[in-house]
């Protein structure tokens, strides 16, 4: 009796195993194909690839110091990759995670800078204040979903640019800080992020951070009633409605939760390295949660590894410049050529089974 | 007297994974017949089929087409053989025209311009010779299901086909629908076509067959003459045993308290479209209260309204004494009215979730499968799961695997166990039957009238006269948005009802 209940459990976890290995798989395909078309590239600008790639990979990771640095660029893209993951599982495309991310480290750079508290108040203040300010700047397109069904795409991008140039106005006016640039306030020390480890490394308690979001995403998603219900929204949102579950409320939420995420992303940033607000301080970490949550299939865990790769390739871009002589912005084409292969995951998916099915036959 | 074959299967085997999908078939379809294969779901009756089609590739056996052998590599081979296959699910392109679908991928005229008038023509005169009734100007969105079905007839004679496999074309249809399309299939023969036909559905199987091959679990269980056979034999070689589909004995109910009553309900749509007509209406406890119509005379929307989907313009719905118009669709469900609804895939299941998570879909934010309406316990979602599944006989691998990979039948289960688990005092279900073999049928509606037995109300919404006679205490039959008259199941009948179905009273 035992081994007949036993059997199909152990032939349910080997699919389950397999489908997992194939989701990797295509993956890794994916960013070899984008590494590969990427040299053709940079070939076709008549730099040597190799030379190039390892410039790439020494910078992210030849030293302690330059591993750090990848740990570190590696934050704020992770915050936004689950941003974008939690909200996409819900069947809510937030493409606004830049303007969330803006908005929130606005936030904490006025409350780090004009907000005097001891630093065990001060601190989570800070990070309180960017996860609301995100969830403030979610909110708008939520709220116009809601009541006029307007697309969240759309609003959401162009939420972006509102932020970006409120975030301009800003710190050229009312919150214009001393000095010469167009710059915010320096934050008190007591709302800055504690280092992890002793300098020359740079890696802050962020990081911690953001490993503590991953998880609490996971927990939300897999293990509360408001994840199950936002997968089911996610999945078929007709069956969800009949069955009691309110789409509307729960595509909102998830809309707030993300714009929290990115927030949060913003306010690490403020507090963890920048400490002031200038012009156009986010790398577009914002967009680049985009192709995190893509690579990693929306699964929070996996977003830890595919915002590394992101996080390499920032850090890594200027050691490429400096001794390969090749633009920085070569990794936002390899970035680009990603996404790409990564969308074609049913073309590659279909070669796989062909060629799976030729060996069968 | 030679009788000349049109297909031969011989031995023909094709195994899946852990699955003889089919085990030594062999049927011999004489020319010019129409041979129906019958079985219940997944007994591998589709499989057969796209191996004839040259879709699947047999792994032993031999099929012979006109008395000759074949080996198809793919649907070309077979269509070369002038086999043609209507599928279930329609491939149609719907911003195209029919006479643009039909022509599609193999386009007549030159390379640089299609030969639309000459075209046009033939599918005209084919249209007209089967009596299809289809304008080839038409765009194929703006069809009805029939006429797309037809337009998929259309295709493949217009590719002179000679074989003709249908497989389950009636399972979308609705039973005037059905009538139209087995007139259809006998002229076809008529005109010398043969045509291979798959069904469970015994009244049209006995209707338009020569000869019917009963398949189970893969294997062929026997090949009957129509004239020879008869309804109960047939189902007991599909099901295996005998089955009891006819009129059930029924409790007696006298004074039971209205559990719903729906008093002048209407809805109207775009301000002109009266879907409900002040429709009066009283669902007792211990009672299976039948909705008898044809499609689409506002049955959809009142479930809807009884379910709090829509909100109806004016009338009250009174469930156990309570006016619940203003309630949202969880507090309704809460307060213990239940549904079955009628597309599984689309209202009934997420299928991306497994078996045990569907199984407390609308349940799962309470105790015991969530603590203080947030945490899930997974535990106590898998216990309940094994309960159900044992208790209504729900069959997959365990209750783990997602939803979609379940047969249409045990989805359909787990709908059913989800909401009668609920402990309703009205369970609503639409439809509940359709798409289901012999089996799981009779397992739904001996479940539908164990909760009348529990004294619960059953609103039974169906377009099967059939099953509205043998389960319902009372029907009501529903025209034009107004409920046309309510009586007594027992002592009326077939063409009673149909009558009143367009609108007419039992007495006039």
């Amino acid at each position: 009796m035992e081994t007949k209940v036993k059997k199909p459990l152990f032939a349910l976890d080997k699919k389950k195993l397999q489908e997992t290995g194939l989701s990797l798989l295509i993956t890794l395909i994916a960013l070899v194909m984008a590494l590969v078309v990427g040299a053709l590239v940079i070939w076709a600008f008549g730099s040597n690839p190799i030379e190039a790639y390892g410039a790439l990979w020494r910078g992210a990771f030849g030293t302690g110091i330059a591993f750090t640095v990848t740990l570190g660029k590696a934050v704020p893209v992770m915050l936004t990759g689950l941003a974008v993951a939690i909200a996409f599982r819900c069947s809510v495309f937030n493409i606004g995670a830049e303007g969330q991310l803006l908005i929130g480290a606005m936030c904490a750079a006025l409350v780090g800078a004009y907000v005097h508290l001891p630093m065990v108040l001060h601190l989570p203040l800070t990070i309180l204040a960017s996860m609301v300010g995100g969830m403030i700047w979610a909110f708008f397109p939520a709220v116009l979903k809601l009541k006029g069904n307007v697309n969240v795409v759309i609003s959401t991008i162009m939420f972006n640019y509102i932020a970006q140039y409120l975030i301009s106005y800003l710190i050229l006016g009312p919150f214009k800080g001393p000095g010469e640039s167009p710059a915010t306030a320096t934050i008190d020390e007591t709302a800055q992020l504690p280092d992890l480890l002793p300098k020359p490394y740079v890696l802050n308690l962020g990081f911690v951070l953001a490993l503590v979001a991953v998880v609490a995403v996971y927990i939300i998603l897999n293990r509360t009633s408001l994840g199950y219900e936002m997968r089911a929204v996610g999945f078929n949102p007709n069956a969800s409605r009949t069955n009691g579950i309110n789409v509307n409320r729960n595509m909102f939420l998830a809309l707030l939760i993300s714009g929290a995420l990115a927030g949060l992303a913003g306010g690490i940033e403020v507090t963890g390295s920048l400490d002031k607000i200038v012009n156009n301080f986010s790398a577009n970490y914002g967009f680049n949660g985009i192709p995190v949550a893509l690579m990693a299939h929306n699964n929070p865990f996996a977003i830890i590894f595919s915002a590394l790769l992101i996080g390499a390739m920032r850090s890594g871009s200027a050691m490429m410049q400096s001794s390969a002589g090749i633009s920085k912005n070569m990794v936002d084409v390899i970035q680009g050529l990603i996404i790409v292969f990564l969308c074609a995951e049913h073309v590659i998916r279909y070669y796989i089974k062909r060629m799976g099915g030729k060996k069968n036959a | 007297m030679s009788v000349k074959y049109s297909i031969q299967l011989k031995d023909i085997t094709k195994r899946f994974p852990g699955i003889v999908a089919n085990d030594h078939i062999t049927i011999d379809v004489e020319q010019g017949e129409i041979h129906t294969l019958a079985g219940e779901n997944g007994a591998g009756k589709s499989t057969l089929m796209n191996i004839i089609y040259g879709l699947y590739q047999p792994d032993e056996g031999q099929i012979f087409i006109n008395e000759q052998p074949v080996h198809f590599q793919s649907s070309k081979d077979s269509i070369a053989h002038k086999i043609g296959m209507v599928h279930q699910h329609f491939m149609l392109i719907p911003k195209l025209t029919v006479a643009e679908n039909i022509v599609v991928g193999q386009e007549p005229g030159s390379r640089l311009k299609v030969d639309r008038a000459g075209a046009e023509k033939r599918i005209r005169e084919l249209s007209e010779k089967y009596g299809l009734k289809i304008d080839p100007h038409a765009k194929v969105a703006d069809l009805s299901v029939t006429e797309q079905q037809r337009v998929e007839i259309l295709k493949i004679l217009y590719r002179e086909a000679e074989i003709l496999i249908f497989d389950e074309p009636t399972a979308v249809l609705t039973p005037q629908e059905i009538d139209e399309f087995c007139d259809i299939l006998l002229g076809l023969k008529a005109s010398g076509k043969t045509i291979l036909f798959i069904s469970h559905k015994m009244a049209e199987v006995m209707k338009i067959s020569d000869h019917i091959t009963v398949i189970r679990r893969g294997k062929v269980i026997g090949t009957v003459r129509k004239d020879e056979t008869n309804v109960d034999e047939l189902t007991r070689m599909m099901v295996g045993r005998d089955v009891n589909l006819s009129r059930r004995e029924r409790k007696e109910f006298t004074d039971q308290p209205n559990l719903l009553e729906l008093k002048n309900v209407s809805y109207t749509v775009n301000k002109t479209v009266k879907k409900l007509d002040g429709i009066n209406l009283q669902l007792k406890a211990g009672e299976v209260l039948g909705i008898a119509g044809v499609d689409g005379n506002g049955q959809e929307e009142l479930v809807q309204a009884i379910c709090g989907q829509i909100t109806p313009d004016s009338g009250e719905i009174l469930f156990k004494g309570d006016n619940i118009v203003k309630k949202g669709i969880r507090a309704r469900k809460d307060s213990g009215i239940a549904l079955v609804p009628e597309d599984r895939h689309r209202d009934g299941l997420v299928l991306q979730y497994s078996v045990a998570d569907n199984l407390v879909l609308g349940m799962h934010y309470q105790e015991p499968y969530a603590h203080g309406h947030t945490w899930m316990d997974y535990k106590a979602i898998h216990k309940n799961a094994e309960t159900l599944q044992d208790d209504f006989d729900i069959r997959c691998a365990n209750v783990d695997v997602p939803a979609g990979t379940l047969s249409g039948g045990n989805q359909q289960k787990i709908v059913i166990a989800r909401e009668a688990s609920r402990n309703p005092d009205v369970l609503i279900a639409v439809q509940p039957t359709r798409g289901l073999d012999i089996g799981a049928m009779e397992f739904v509606q001996k479940t539908l009238l164990e909760q009348r037995d529990k004294g619960k109300g059953v609103l039974l919404f169906s377009l099967e006269l059939d099953e509205i006679l043998s389960v319902s205490d009372r029907i009501a039959v529903i025209f034009k948005g107004r409920i046309v008259d309510v009586v007594d199941a027992e002592g009326v009948t077939r063409q009673e009802l149909g009558r009143m179905m367009l609108g007419s009273h039992k007495d006039a």
